[in-house]
């Protein structure tokens, strides 16, 4: 077994030869005018053979595309002050003509105090960068899944007797919510053709102006399809908060309990389908 | 082509149903043609139906109103049945009520009320007056 004293600088040479074959990107010392020499990898990252991207007018930069030379330049500006590493993505324009996405590790070495280069390895990230986006979508379609979910589950309309609704409101209500609130209360009252509605408020925490308005403007305009709403669940604390902020309920009709709301409730539809029955004989 | 909705007599009152978007003019002329034939024929009462209508401008919801107020001095309620969700939604947020007007859900329960106002109008002897508290919705 070999040790550290028999490194001689051949041995050197084809350790670095042998770790530099099993590198999976491109390595690479860029001068300081930003030329080039490749030492591996070029052609399967780029296509360009080392010969050709050399030859080019600003040799490696001349691949960068179009939109990221300037982050590239001017990130690389800031390793010729001093010996530093960066890491740097930007996209490639290969030689057929595809846009490839690279991670550019690399660190500036100087020479006398002065900057003589960089030394750099260049990997291959589409793949990486595609996966990623895959995730972020996915994510992104997994959250607009349950945030749909959540919606259906915050403005539930139950029938609970013949042309009786309600809507039972657990939460905060927001200008959101409030136009989900009322949307799904007139089409439930289209739908089932219900006279009355009931709205629960005893799980809705606050009540302001804000949240009242809601309420007034679902009451008129299921008014305007030809449906009475009842307001229940009020709590003291709402509806001393109510008084002092001055909100004028008193085009809604209120009821204490969900219970008494009810028993209002079809009492009114009653009247309505008890109409229609005695005037069918 | 008329855009003119055709009002029909069923018992003693009146329906129109609008089924095309009406320009202002068309509604004023609707509105003169309605209330001509509340008073000529003596209705007790008149339907609107606006189930076709996806779209209801201030215009109309003004000219609505004034209809079912100059319907009240004629002695005759105005009921207007199948306001869309939308149409309702867009007419609060405006700020455009109704409130001379009685809303039912549908034909059947708008011609259900004209029929019970004009029977209370024949038992009373009078036609019904604005007083009626089902009009203070």
């Amino acid at each position: 077994m070999q040790t550290q004293d028999d490194i001689t600088p051949e041995r050197d040479a084809s350790i670095l030869a042998g770790l530099l074959q099993n590198i999976p990107g491109m390595v690479y010392r860029g001068n300081a005018n930003w030329s080039i020499e490749i030492m591996r990898g070029c052609e399967q990252l780029c296509g360009y053979t080392p010969a050709e991207v050399t030859a080019m007018e600003g040799g490696w930069l001349a691949l960068v595309h179009d939109e990221d030379r300037d982050s590239v330049t001017r990130e690389g500006a800031a390793i010729r002050e001093q010996p530093r590493s960066i890491v740097q993505e930007y996209r490639i324009v290969t030689k057929s003509g595809e846009l490839c996405w690279v991670e550019d590790r690399k660190t500036s070495f100087f020479e006398d105090g002065q900057f003589a280069g960089v030394d750099g390895i260049l990997f291959d990230i589409t793949e990486r960068r595609r996966a990623l986006q895959e995730l972020a979508a996915a994510k992104d379609k997994l959250i607009a899944q349950q945030s749909r979910a959540l919606q259906e589950l915050s403005t539930p309309v139950i029938q609970v007797w013949d042309g009786v609704l309600i809507l039972p409101l657990i939460g905060t209500v927001d200008t959101r919510r409030g136009h989900q609130i009322t949307e799904s209360l007139l089409e439930s009252i289209v739908d089932t053709q219900a006279s009355v509605a009931i709205i629960d408020i005893t799980g809705v925490p606050v009540v302001d102006t804000l949240v009242a308005g809601h309420f007034i403007n679902a009451v008129r305009a299921a008014r305007l399809l030809g449906a009475d709403v009842i307001l229940t669940g009020v709590s003291p604390y709402n509806a001393q908060a109510l008084v002092k902020l001055g909100v004028d309920l008193s085009q809604i009709s209120t009821q204490g309990s969900l219970k008494s709301g009810l028993r209002m409730a079809i009492e009114m539809a009653g009247n309505h389908t008890g109409l229609a029955r005695r005037k069918s004989k | 082509v008329t855009t003119k909705p055709p009002i029909l007599r069923i018992g003693s009152g009146l329906i129109a149903s609008i089924q095309v978007a009406l320009d202002d003019h068309s509604v004023r002329d609707f509105q003169q043609e309605l209330l001509q034939r509340v008073s000529d024929e003596g209705a007790t009462g008149a339907i609107i139906d606006l189930t076709a209508v996806d779209l209801v401008d201030s215009f109309m919801a003004r000219s609505l109103n004034e209809t079912a107020t100059a319907m009240h001095l004629l002695g005759a309620q105005l009921a207007i049945v199948g306001i869309q969700p939308a149409v309702a939604m867009t007419l609060v947020e405006m700020g455009l009520m109704i409130p001379n007007a009685i809303s039912t859900l549908n034909l059947e329960k708008g011609l259900e009320l004209l029929r019970k106002r004009s029977e209370s109008a024949v038992r009373s002897g009078t036609r019904v007056d604005s007083s009626d508290p089902t009009a203070s919705l």
